[in-house]
């Protein structure tokens, strides 16, 4: 305690205080020097604090602030240096350790002083706007020590050997690293980036660039790609030990810059490792690593996705444009679904359900299912196919799944009025035949489609199943009342098909034996009794019989055929033999369906219960035919009926998609008329957008074909040109 | 600096307690050297807040005060002079308008050497002898003197005063013989003067006041940032060779100008924020068309109309506040605006013959915060044509103001259901309405303005009811009901029971109020920031000051008191001795009609002179 | 017999008070001193100035009558947070050296 002060506190005394002179504040900051030199010693605790404190408040109360303000700077510049001196005599390894000690050490006794200085801190200070006195210890260390040239590049070095190393796989002491980027991110963000971080990231930039150069001449696509992936996960580990939060996205990018961004096409491109193979093999894991690396650099994720889709759409183009595949239609759009769903695999399992990706399939799907104008059959064909057979046994969930994946591949397709038309036909093919596996499945299917197209998608197939309803209700009514009546004649069964509702058939007629005719003509006058204002007519080109027939040996055999092969074998319970023109002359069955129908009869191995004289596979016109007596077969029951439906013959084929362009007219002309009713004026372009708008979710309508259907309606006087402008229309009330 | 903490000032607060609180820490010690500035500072003000200052307690603050202002005391005398003398560290003292400051009290701060700025402003007694003293101060480097007795001798003598860089010569009738001595102040950079030729040797000049001097024309100063030249005769400004001057403000306010064309023909017009030329003889406004950065524009009081407004137009970019009041601007004009005004947060036109067609422009300036309609043709609705009985509300147009904070619809016809716009006006704080119809629903319509914390609703016939079932908004902090003669005490202060937090303003409360003030606190409860009457405890008499105002309040106020006036209230209330009217000249503000309510009435020998304004000339 | 948690103030002419820490800290000053940096575990640093390891504080420039006052303030504060609003009497013949003593503790 300083003996001076003594005397001044007492209350009765007369102060008139002597002017401080400037010894005064001499000897006092003499006596605060000798403080921070102590302090700076490790002596403090032979300091009285309230000493300390004291002459300070006294100096800057005497407005000798600017004074002890001054000499802190001086006497703490002083110390640093001398500090500086004993980091820079610190051999190797000790450096660092030296340094962060010496930090500890400073902030320390900053903060003493602060403490002993707080008058100043808070009134002369903020007064004259300097630095206070924490900030000015930081900024003193960063001036005299870290930006110590000697110091500056040491630490510099040091620190990135030691990311050097342990990149290497050496241990380093990361508890001594992150008090350092610790001391640096105090002494101000700008220190920490300049000092040590920009330096780093370059750093790092040269060293992933070599060591991916490195492993793309000597690794796999895989294998690199899982060092990538090491390597960014140990940067992530690094900057969450010992550097600044702040840097991890600077050096990730970094590694991703340099191991993924700059050799993407390469890795992707790989022979026999690059994505192609992955997908083809199947490779899950890989697939998935690389989708999460290449996500990280913009444009990473597009390069994957455009290769995997212009491989998609070669592999589907291949699949569509393979005339041996397309002979099976039911295996080939089998192939299709099989495409489709392991890219599905691929896309849940390793890219993570990406949506992008979900759009690229799909537009991929949608482009090559395209190029081939049969797609429509092929599907159908394929519905019909397992509706038929293939769905048997298999339980409801499994068909709902099978036929969801058709529904799937219906909506990629164009035109969908084509499957419609296809489906009409299979579809009545199958009910007439009553070879459906499941009526349920059947429904649900309708279902799905008329909530994908709508009602007017729809409305016929129901019809068609309505029919079958309704003929099993007339029959149930006609057996109920007729049913004395037949006897011993033949059981008739008749399904009364709508015309509206069932594909269009020519009709044809052929005469039929007696015995039939008698109970034809019976239900005719039924049926037209129950419903008038109706017309029948016989479709006797579909239509089954089962006979008895009894051969040579007395075999009976129950024998399935086509109407038309009824009204032959018919005959030759009167006659044994019979000329080609004879069966003709007597049937009037037309010749394309007689000829295959005697075909069937006569030229199928197993089948032949007629033999044909002279033998041969055709049909000709002196062809004669005898009941064969020596047929054997080892069923009682022998089907000889015409073949299910098949994919149609080339003619078949154009004839169809003739009748589907004649649909389509009618249908443009509608949207066109629909379109000018509510725009009243329109100009060509928009015409035709519009209509495809309306249509697409049917069919792609051709802009010829538009421009045909409008001067159609023109002449028709539905629309008129605009006098002006050629190119307008207008709608004509 | 930071703020006291608790411990201090409850100690000064104990220290200020009484006379007696004085005595007993007085008799301890003579000086306060341990004591920082700012709490000496504190202490004193504490001090002479409570009137406790005498002139031997100074000396207590002889080592710890750099600063005094002891603006506006007329107790300082001579004697507390002396013992400012002896103060070792101060460095500015501020005694303007401290009207008993004589030549021999400066005497006494005679060679003190930190003294730095001396502020004398309007001490009407220190003449040149006076200033003889001031030199003697060599460290001066501020000085003001504008309205003391200085003559063109003292100003010449201030010329050895080398360290000037301030010299505020306001209303001194300086000649140019005097301002030639001044050129020898090379550090002068603030001077108020005449005779201005000789203002060339001052380059550094950066702001000069000139009001009401007899300057007609001087010469260019490449400096000069602001130039107050208001009540002049103005002939020319700143004709000469050199840089234009940045003049960036310009008060022209009651000037006359001799040539207008020429006038301002040598300005740097381009960089003028802020123009006054209020009152002035301006008629042409072809000189606005250049001024694009002009935030400020008074055109108040000036003759100009419509056809002016085009001016307006070209420079609205920046515009921030414009006065147009007592124009003959009319709600053409001030369509002519829209549109061109996009940062305009005032705006005044009070007194003007705007009608309600103009609220549908002003509704379309976006950043419109304060705007004054008082005293206009606004009637808040317009009706229809062809359909009498249906009519908007015009208000409805301000309702697109959203920062609107301020709205003076006072003296304009606007009633009770026109008012309706206003209660969605979200940011709407300070509202004024003076109108002799509005009524309770007023009150009602209003108190659902969130964000109001001061209302004027004056004339308007409030019945105690209304008020009762008056929910004031929770930021209400003033209610201003003047002149709602239906009122009574009961009702205002149970309306104060009720809401503490509202303070309000009534003639009644004034006189309830007044039984407990001091002089000092009269003082400043006046509303135009002009001095109220003062008064001198110790002299029975009238004293005959240069300026006697009486606010409409304070004389409504003196219905109450006994007109008797020899002895004053022992509270110190105002009451002039209204037999002697010769003697009294009264000027009046704010008289609405000429006439006086209620009580004065009775007092038929008052003569009063109505509507006559005064201004002290504005120290910029 | 000193418990951890007082700290005893000294005046300048010798007089002892002792008090309870949370009253003393109600002065940032006194605060300061007596949680300024200690020791470091691992290091051989002799931290703490000499009055954290007393645990009492000499004020040479205080009297006895002032220091007083000031504890009782100190205490007045501590109940004064706590939500017990009573007045804080000075008198008059303090209040100068009283407001020296506050600045100087930063209370």
């Amino acid at each position: 305690m300083s003996s001076q002060k003594k005397k001044a506190f007492q209350i009765e005394a007369f102060k008139h205080r002597v002017v401080v002179d400037p010894k005064y504040a001499e000897k006092t900051w003499k006596i605060l020097e000798h403080a921070i030199h102590e302090i700076y010693n490790h002596n403090a605790s032979g300091l009285s604090f309230e000493e300390l404190y004291r002459n300070a408040y006294n100096m800057v109360l005497h407005k000798f602030g600017e004074k002890l303000y001054s000499g802190l700077v001086t006497t703490m510049t002083s110390h640093l240096k001398e500090i500086s001196n004993s980091i820079e005599a610190a051999q190797g390894g000790l450096f660092l350790d030296e340094l962060n000690r010496k930090w500890a050490e400073h902030n320390k006794a900053l903060q003493m002083i602060r403490d002993i200085l707080m008058y100043m801190d808070r009134t002369f200070i903020p007064n004259t706007h300097k630095t206070p006195v924490h900030e000015l210890g930081l900024n003193l260390w960063r001036d005299v020590v870290i930006h110590s040239h000697a110091i500056q590049s040491r630490l510099q070095a040091i620190l990135l050997e030691n990311v050097r190393r342990e990149r290497s796989g050496e241990v380093i002491d990361r508890g001594l690293m992150r008090s350092i980027t610790k001391m640096l991110m105090d002494l101000g963000p700008s220190v920490y980036q300049d000092n040590f971080e920009k330096h780093f990231l370059e750093v790092s930039a040269d060293f992933y660039r070599l060591e991916s150069q490195e492993f793309i001449e000597s690794c796999d696509c895989g294998e690199y790609l899982k060092k990538a992936e090491r390597r960014l996960n140990e940067e992530i580990e690094r900057v969450s030990h010992y550097l600044d939060t702040r840097s991890e996205v600077k050096i990730t990018n970094v590694v991703e810059t340099e191991m993924i961004e700059s050799h993407m096409h390469r890795l992707v491109q790989m022979e026999n490792s690059g994505l192609i193979n992955m997908i083809v093999d199947e490779k899950y894991e890989d697939l998935g690593r690389m989708y999460c690396l290449f996500r990280r650099v913009s444009s990473g994720l597009v390069l994957i996705r455009d290769v995997m889709t212009s491989y998609i759409r070669d592999t589907g183009k291949q699949l569509l444009t393979d005339p041996e595949r397309l002979k099976d239609p039911v295996d080939f759009v089998q192939q299709l679904l099989d495409l489709k769903d392991k890219y599905d695999k691929i896309i849940t399992s390793a890219f993570r359900n990406d949506k992008t990706f979900q759009n690229a399939l799909n537009s991929s799907f949608e482009y090559f299912i395209n190029l081939n104008s049969r797609s429509p059959e092929f599907i159908s064909l394929f519905v019909d196919d397992k509706l038929r057979k293939g769905l048997r046994g298999v339980t409801e969930e499994d068909v709902e799944l099978v036929l969801d994946k058709v529904m799937m591949l219906f909506r990629y397709l164009q035109e969908k009025d084509v499957f419609e038309k296809y489906y009409k036909q299979h579809l009545a093919k199958r009910l007439l035949s009553g070879k459906s596996v499941s009526d349920d499945a059947e429904r649900s299917l309708i279902v799905k489609l008329k909530t994908e197209c709508g009602y007017q998608f729809t409305s016929k197939l129901e019809g068609m199943f309505t029919d079958m309803k309704t003929s099993q209700d007339t029959m149930q009514g006609f057996h109920a009342s007729h049913g004395s009546d037949i006897g011993d004649g033949p059981m008739l069964s008749v399904q009364v098909l709508t015309t509206g509702s069932w594909p269009t058939q020519l009709i044809t007629t052929c005469n039929l034996p007696a015995e039939i005719l008698g109970i034809c003509e019976k239900f005719r006058n039924y049926y037209l009794g129950t419903h008038t204002g109706r017309r029948l007519s016989w479709q006797t080109n579909m239509g089954t019989a089962d006979l008895k027939a009894t051969f040579g040996k007395g075999q009976k055999h129950e024998l399935n055929v086509s109407t038309y092969q009824m009204c032959v074998l018919m005959l030759f319970n009167d006659a044994d033999r019979l000329s080609y023109k004879e069966i003709e002359q007597v049937t009037e069955i037309p010749t394309s369906d007689l000829k295959r129908c005697l075909q069937s009869l006569a030229c199928v191995k197993g089948k032949n219960v007629l033999r044909k004289e002279p033998m041969s596979k055709d049909i000709a016109d002196t062809d004669t035919f005898l009941f064969n007596d020596k047929y054997t077969s080892k069923f009682f029951k022998v089907k000889i009926g015409t073949v299910a439906a098949q994919r149609e013959s080339e003619p078949e084929n154009q004839e169809t998609r003739q009748r589907v362009e004649e649909d389509r007219k009618p249908q443009i002309e509608a949207a066109i008329v629909r379109i000018m009713k509510a725009r009243r004026v329109l100009d060509h372009n928009n015409i035709v957008a519009e209509v495809t708008k309306q249509l697409q979710s049917r069919f792609l309508p051709n802009p010829v074909v538009i421009k045909k259907r409008i001067e159609s309606l023109i002449e028709r006087e539905f629309l008129e040109r605009d006098k002006g402008d050629r190119k307008l229309y207008r709608y004509l009330a | 600096m930071e703020k006291e903490s608790e411990l201090i000032r409850r100690c000064i607060e104990a220290a200020c307690q009484s006379k007696e609180s004085v005595e007993k820490w007085r008799k301890q010690r003579r000086t306060l050297e341990r004591l920082p500035s700012h709490l000496s500072q504190s202490l004193l003000r504490n001090l002479l807040r409570r009137r406790l200052l005498f002139p031997s307690l100074l000396e207590v603050f002889k080592y710890s005060m750099e600063e005094i202002d002891l603006r506006g005391e007329n107790s300082v005398d001579a004697e507390w002079m002396a013992y400012l003398g002896a103060f070792r560290h101060l460095r500015s003292l501020n005694l303007g308008d401290c009207h008993r400051i004589n030549n021999s009290a400066i005497w006494s701060i005679v060679g003190m050497t930190s003294l730095k700025e001396v502020d004398l402003s309007r001490c009407m007694k220190v003449t040149d002898a006076g200033v003889k003293h001031l030199v003697s101060i060599s460290t001066l480097e501020k000085l003001w003197i504008s309205e003391t007795g200085v003559t063109a001798n003292g100003v010449a003598l201030l010329a050895s005063l080398k360290n000037l860089s301030v010299l505020d010569l306001g209303g001194l009738p300086v000649t140019d013989s005097a301002l030639n001595s001044l050129q020898a102040l090379t550090k002068l950079r603030k001077i108020s003067n005449q005779g201005a030729l000789v203002l060339q040797r001052f380059p550094k000049l950066s702001f000069l006041n000139l009001a009401w001097t007899n300057v007609t024309r001087f010469p260019n100063l490449s400096a000069l940032e602001c130039l107050n030249m208001s009540n002049c005769t103005i002939d020319s400004i700143l004709e000469g060779n050199g840089d234009k001057a940045p003049l960036l403000k310009l008060v022209c306010t009651g000037a006359t100008f001799m040539n207008e064309a020429e006038a301002f023909l040598y300005i740097k017009t381009s960089s003028l924020s802020l123009l006054d030329v209020s009152k002035s003889s301006l008629s042409r406004f072809g000189i606005l068309a250049d001024m694009k950065m002009l935030e400020h524009l008074d055109l108040s009081s000036v003759t100009m109309g419509d056809d002016s407004v085009e001016m307006i137009l070209c420079i609205g970019a920046n515009l921030k506040n414009l006065n147009l009041s007592s124009t003959r601007v009319s709600s053409d004009g001030i369509g002519i605006l829209v549109g061109h005004v996009p940062k305009l947060e005032n705006l005044s036109l009070s007194h003007t013959a705007i009608d309600d067609v103009a609220l549908s422009y002003i509704g379309l300036m976006p950043s419109l915060k304060v705007v004054d309609l008082s005293s206009t043709n606004i009637k808040g609705f317009i009706l229809q044509p062809g359909t009498e009985s249906h009519m908007d509300s015009t208000l409805t147009a301000l309702q697109n103001l959203s920062y609107l904070e301020s709205l003076n619809l006072e003296h304009t016809q606007v009633r009770d259901p026109d008012l309706h716009p206003l209660s969605s006006c979200k940011k709407l704080s300070h509202l004024s309405l003076k109108c002799a119809s509005l009524t309770d629903a007023t009150l009602h319509l209003l108190s659902s303005l969130p964000k109001l914390t001061t209302l004027h609703v004056r004339d308007a016939v409030l019945t105690t009811n209304g008020l009762d079932a008056f929910i004031p908004p929770t930021t209400l902090r003033v209610l201003d009901l003047m002149g709602c003669w239906l009122l009574t005490e009961d009702a205002i202060s149970q309306f104060l029971k009720k809401h503490p937090q509202v303070e309000i303003r009534h003639e009644i409360v004034q006189n309830l109020s007044t039984e407990h003030q001091t002089i000092s606190d009269r003082l400043s409860t006046s509303q135009q920031s002009l001095k109220g009457p003062q008064w001198n405890k110790k002299q029975g008499n009238l004293p005959m000051p240069e300026f006697l105002l009486y606010n409409r309040e304070e004389l409504l106020a003196l219905q109450f008191s006994p007109l008797s006036l020899q002895s004053p209230h022992d509270a110190g209330s105002v009451t002039p001795n209204l037999a002697d009217e010769e003697d009294l000249q009264l000027y009046l503000l704010e008289f609405s009609d000429g006439k006086l309510k209620t009580g004065l009435a009775s007092h038929s020998h008052l003569s009063i002179i109505p509507i006559v304004t005064l201004g002290v000339a504005p120290s910029v | 017999m000193k418990r951890k948690d007082t700290v005893k103030l000294i005046s300048t002419d010798e007089m002892e008070f002792v008090i309870d820490k949370d009253a003393a800290m109600v002065s940032q000053t006194i605060r300061n001193m007596l949680t300024s940096p200690g020791p470091i575990d691992n290091w051989v640093f002799l931290g703490g100035f000499a009055e954290t390891e007393l645990g009492e504080v000499t004020f040479p420039e205080i009297s006895a009558v002032i220091l007083e006052k000031i504890c009782q303030y100190f205490y007045w504060a501590l109940q004064y947070s706590r939500g017990k609003e009573t007045e804080f009497h000075i008198e008059p013949e303090l209040t100068l050296e009283l407001m020296m003593a506050a600045n100087y503790l930063h209370t």
